[in-house]
């Protein structure tokens, strides 16, 4: 059916609501207006709002002497080590695991670790993965009733890194990538459109009679295909049911106020793949947003990939590659410069982490913030990168997930295996699976100690 | 020479499966990745199965065959053939390319697309056709017929058809065309324009699977022994996005209609044509573009305060000229390809000419420039474009260079470092600032250790061969004051410098399989398996034939049986393994 009549006196979203008519809309934004409580800090049925998740990640590794911190516990019986520093505000929520291993054994470099630490399994020799990422085990569970139901996936750093996993840490499976969106100003769009805050064009309705042909070719063309060309012509129709649901989604509105214009707050944030803070800002801005607003519950977000060879010119650490003079201090100038460098470039990148808690802390969110109602998984692609070292590995949540997470710790488990994280986060947002990852990644049980 | 074809396709199930990988010379099993180090190995037949690291076992191996798969069309494909549909419009990016086997065409066939990329075309079509369709007199060129009214049904019938038979590369069935024709009529309804009926029509269509992939999938064929076999229409699109890197043109389309395609000898009725066509300028440069991984260049950054010599023009200047000396050999002056290898001609503006040591012109055209005899730059490996894009910001690189040169132009390959290896090359025991050393001298542990100089050996020597050409590939008789010793030896075959490398490069008896090897891959969207090995041998000996010339190589890929067939599903294929371990 096709809007007619462009001229009306009603607001124009609710002509294009009455069109969709008693059509069953398969997205019940819980944002829309009337779907919270009257104090807007639970559902209107009473329950409590559903926690969101998000994976942060960062290429080249850390070094525990500079990131573990140096006393473990809880509450005051620790503190932030210097790579931490930048989060020092944020140590309420932070859990800190410190001494755990990546078990599955180092058959490539800069992949083994990071699809270990992702999806709890050995990469395959050409940088993919096996199984599906922490990310992915989630959105089923927490997301197949928003705007994005695989989640929305952004990136700093465009630089490869020597093929590792690609530019990737979002997988649903084996060559099924989510690859990240680099662009602010595109997501701006995208969540613009389904704010609510801009009135919707008639033509929507055009692209959903053409998504509709689109499909009907898909189905045709299905029964012609052998195995695995169905799966990859599956998430393609599921890309464009997606498509669908959030014109849908545009049409109804959601009420969550206008994202913020990367265009107008960070004119001067530089390129889109470049490493710096304006981008780190921007995107905060947006995943805040489409988290308040829960368009989506679940997203990645790539600081750089793994093994990422860009520079951080704004950590006043040149135009030369961090994965090089840095990560395997090969710089001219000895180890100690590079050490040193090193130390910065990991400090910068967790003030870039900062802006986004920053920005989840202080927005309301339920009865607390969106931090509360949070879990962000920060990892990277190696231990201590200058001998690839997968032992004492990288591993930071932050966020309480809506009160099932305690925060404001350190644990210590030397030896321990590095899947118990992301078994943690799965059973908090309700995973059902017994186990987590494959192999020596496998794991059956999570850390109880930080949990409430 | 041991010459051994190992797939790292996963079409294949291991039945059996060959030792683990470990540091061979010599092989040609395939490598992912394209740093140092960081490639992958591929003994097992499989890069995508289930035991990444391969398992242990003897003798004769039984792989099952996966059927073709669909291919989706790579940026550049898909750019192609937008342009050649809506004329140059501008379209937001789509969807990146995931490599694979070094090449985005075989990332094609294996990688699916995400949600999002999914809306990265409605959006990018959107913006092609509203572009395309902005002034309704330009429009009239690309469509057969321009509908005269939202209720000029027949005429906007006749250009779905005929606009769907290009983009789908095949006729559209009444069904099909019905489908289309529908969105037509209801946004015409809507909106009283016939013009941007048709449009909307036509952003279907291109947002539909038949346009973004590739669908050649063959059907049995009982007098073929029950392979499949592609059909005309399925070569026609096979031939096009092969030697022209986008969508088949309407003699082509003609030429399926009457099924003139299906054997050796319709191909070969094509072949000369498609040639001589300006798109095949574009084929080629879209193949080599992936061989040497020209997309890294726009990443490639190098230290402004000590190279202000890098700027964009010198970049892009850098990019023609590979591309111009490609299509000088293929094209304008066609002869040996492997003189590229060792070849002294060049082509500059004046920017790059300083770079190269040649005199400015007037006026500053881009211009074919022979290197003077006995200058120690020479053939592919002294091209300013490799020797920049396999470098570091700030320095050069001996082990990327040389990892281009043995997996790229020899097809060996080169494995991953092992576990735990500390990388520290400067580490002189104090931390401090480190006194300069030659990067042979840095090197040197490389070489040492054992644990490295298996596989460093079959790059670092070939790297510091190019050790008189700086990080951007400009010329320098010493390193910070330091004598270079760029001397090593390839197989056994000594040089003293760059120049006499670039001459065992291209007397190399590998280098005419590899290119084989690489244009198989490129072509099919998959590695050649085990059992393609005398195919390849085949093809090689129609490239020594044609005189090594690559028009001459074309012809044979696209001839030979194997391009117009492919295996069914449940194919076993027995491989000994006996021999080249």
């Amino acid at each position: 059916m096709i809007l007619r009549n462009k001229s009306t006196m009603l607001p124009r979203r609710t002509v294009l609501r009455g069109i969709l008519g008693g059509a069953a809309i398969a997205l019940p934004l819980p944002r829309l207006v009337g779907m919270l409580d009257g104090n807007g800090t639970a559902y209107a049925d009473g329950s409590p709002l559903r926690p969101r998740y998000l994976t942060w990640f960062f290429g080249n590794g850390a070094e525990p002497a500079h990131w573990v911190p140096t006393a473990a516990g809880v509450g005051d019986a620790w503190a932030p080590s210097p790579a931490l520093m930048p989060l020092l505000e944020f140590k309420p929520w932070l859990s800190v695991l410190s001494g755990y291993d990546v078990k599955v054994p180092q058959l490539y470099a800069h992949k083994s670790a990071p699809s270990a630490v992702l999806t709890g399994a050995q990469a395959m020799q050409n940088g993919d993965v096996q199984r599906a990422s922490i990310d992915q085990i989630i959105a089923p569970i927490m997301n197949a009733d928003t705007a994005f139901p695989g989640g929305l996936h952004v990136g700093i750093s465009d630089v490869t890194g020597a093929g590792a996993l690609d530019f990737n840490i979002s997988f649903v499976g084996p060559n099924a990538p989510n690859p990240p969106n680099y662009s602010p100003a595109s997501l701006f769009n995208t969540l613009l459109a389904l704010s609510g805050t801009v009135e919707p064009d008639p033509s929507l309705f055009r692209r959903k009679a053409i998504l509709d042909a689109v499909s009907a070719d898909a189905a045709a063309l299905r029964a012609k295909l052998g195995a695995e060309d169905r799966i990859r012509l599956d998430r393609h129709l599921e890309g464009v049911g997606q498509l669908q649901s959030q014109i849908d989604a545009t049409i109804i509105g959601a009420d969550c106020g206008m994202p913020t214009d990367p265009d107008v707050a960070y004119p001067e944030r530089g390129p889109d793949g470049a490493i710096t803070r304006g981008r780190c800002e921007a995107f905060a801005e947006l995943l805040t947003f489409a988290f308040s607003c829960e368009l989506t519950r679940v997203a990645t977000h790539v600081f750089s990939c793994a093994a990422c060879h860009a520079p951080y010119p704004e950590a006043g650490l040149g135009q030369v590659t961090f994965h090089e003079d840095y990560g395997h201090r090969l710089s001219p100038m000895g180890t100690d410069f590079g050490t040193a460098g090193f130390r910065t470039g990991v400090e910068y990148t967790m003030g870039c982490l900062a802006e986004l808690l920053r920005r989840f802390r202080d927005t309301p969110d339920g009865v607390g913030n969106l931090l509360d109602n949070s879990l962000v998984y920060v990892t990277s692609c190696v231990g201590q990168p200058w001998d690839h070292r997968m032992d004492d590995y990288p591993l930071l949540l932050a966020g309480k997930a809506g009160g099932l997470v305690r925060g404001d710790v350190h644990f210590r488990s030397p030896g321990d295996n590095a899947s118990r994280v992301p078994f943690t986060v799965m059973k908090v947002f309700g995973g059902p699976d017994a186990t987590f990852g494959a192999g020596e990644g496998m794991v059956d049980s999570g850390i109880p100690e930080l949990l409430v | 020479m041991s010459r051994r074809l190992l797939s790292s396709r996963a079409p294949l199930l291991a039945l059996a499966l060959v030792p683990s990988f470990a540091c061979y010379s010599g092989l040609t099993a395939t490598a992912e990745g394209e740093g140092p180090g960081d490639g992958g190995t591929d003994l097992t037949g499989a890069d995508s199965g289930d035991d990444p690291g391969g398992d242990s076992g003897d003798g004769a191996e039984l792989l099952e065959v996966d059927p073709p798969t669909m291919r989706r069309l790579t940026r550049a494909e898909f750019t192609h053939a937008v342009h050649d549909l809506l004329g140059a419009v501008t379209m937001p990016m789509v969807e990146a390319d995931s490599v694979h086997e070094g090449f985005f065409s075989v990332g094609a066939a294996r990688v699916a697309l995400s949600p999002a990329g999914v809306a990265s075309y409605e959006l990018a079509l959107e913006a092609a056709t509203a572009q395309a369709f902005n002034d309704p007199s330009d429009a009239a060129t690309l469509v057969a017929c321009m509908p005269s009214g939202p209720a000029d049904t027949a005429c906007i019938r006749e250009s779905i058809a005929a606009f769907g038979r290009r983009a789908w590369r095949r006729p559209l069935d009444a069904d099909e065309v019905d489908r289309y024709v529908a969105i037509a009529e209801e946004v015409g309804g809507e909106t009283g324009d016939g013009v941007q009926a048709l449009r909307h029509a036509l952003w279907g269509l291109l947002q539909s699977p038949y346009f973004l992939y590739r669908v050649e999938l063959g059907s049995p064929s009982a007098p073929d022994g029950g392979r499949l076999k592609f059909s005309s229409h399925e070569m026609a699109s096979r031939l096009a996005f092969t030697l022209w890197s986008t969508l088949p043109d309407e003699a082509l389309l003609d030429a399926a209609d009457a099924d003139e395609l299906a054997s050796a000898e319709g191909i070969r009725s094509q072949v000369d044509r498609m040639l001589a066509d300006p798109r095949a300028r574009q084929g080629v440069a879209n193949f080599i573009g992936e061989l040497y991984s020209l997309w890294k260049l726009d990443e490639k950054t190098k230290d402004p305060d000590a190279y202000p010599v890098w700027t964009p023009t010198l970049q892009a200047a850098i990019r023609d000229e590979m591309i111009a000396r490609i299509e000088h050999v293929v094209f304008d002056a066609p002869t040996d390809f492997f003189s590229l290898y060792d070849g002294r001609e060049v082509f500059v503006n004046n920017e790059l000419a300083a770079l190269y040591g040649l005199p400015a012109a007037v006026p500053d055209d881009f211009r074919l420039e022979t290197l003077p005899e006995g200058d120690p730059r020479r053939g592919l490996i002294g091209s300013a474009l490799l020797l920049a894009m396999n470098s570091l910001p700030a320095r050069t690189s001996a082990t990327e260079r040389g990892v281009f040169i043995s997996e790229t132009l020899l097809c060996k390959t080169v494995p991953p470092p092992p576990p735990n290896v500390d990388v520290d090359l400067d580490d002189d025991g104090d931390g401090g600032p480190v006194e300069h050393q030659t990067l042979r001298d840095k090197l040197e542990p490389h070489v040492s250790n054992p644990a490295c100089a298996g596989c460093h050996n079959l790059t670092d020597p070939l790297g510091l061969a190019l050790e008189h050409f700086d990080t951007t590939g400009r010329y320098r008789e010493t390193d910070l004051g330091l004598t270079i010793d760029a001397s090593g030896d390839l197989d056994g075959m000594p040089f003293n410098d760059a120049a006499e490398l670039a001459v065992l490069l291209r007397e190399h008896p590998d280098a005419p399989y590899c290119l084989v090897k690489k244009l198989y891959t490129y072509s099919a969207g998959r590695a050649p398996l085990l059992v393609e090995d005398g195919l390849l041998a085949t093809i090689e000996g129609e490239l020594t034939d044609g005189d090594n010339r690559f028009d001459a190589l074309l012809v044979s890929m696209i001839t030979h049986d194997d391009f117009r067939f492919a295996n069914p599903a449940g194919t076993v294929v027995g491989v000994d393994q006996g021999d080249g371990q």
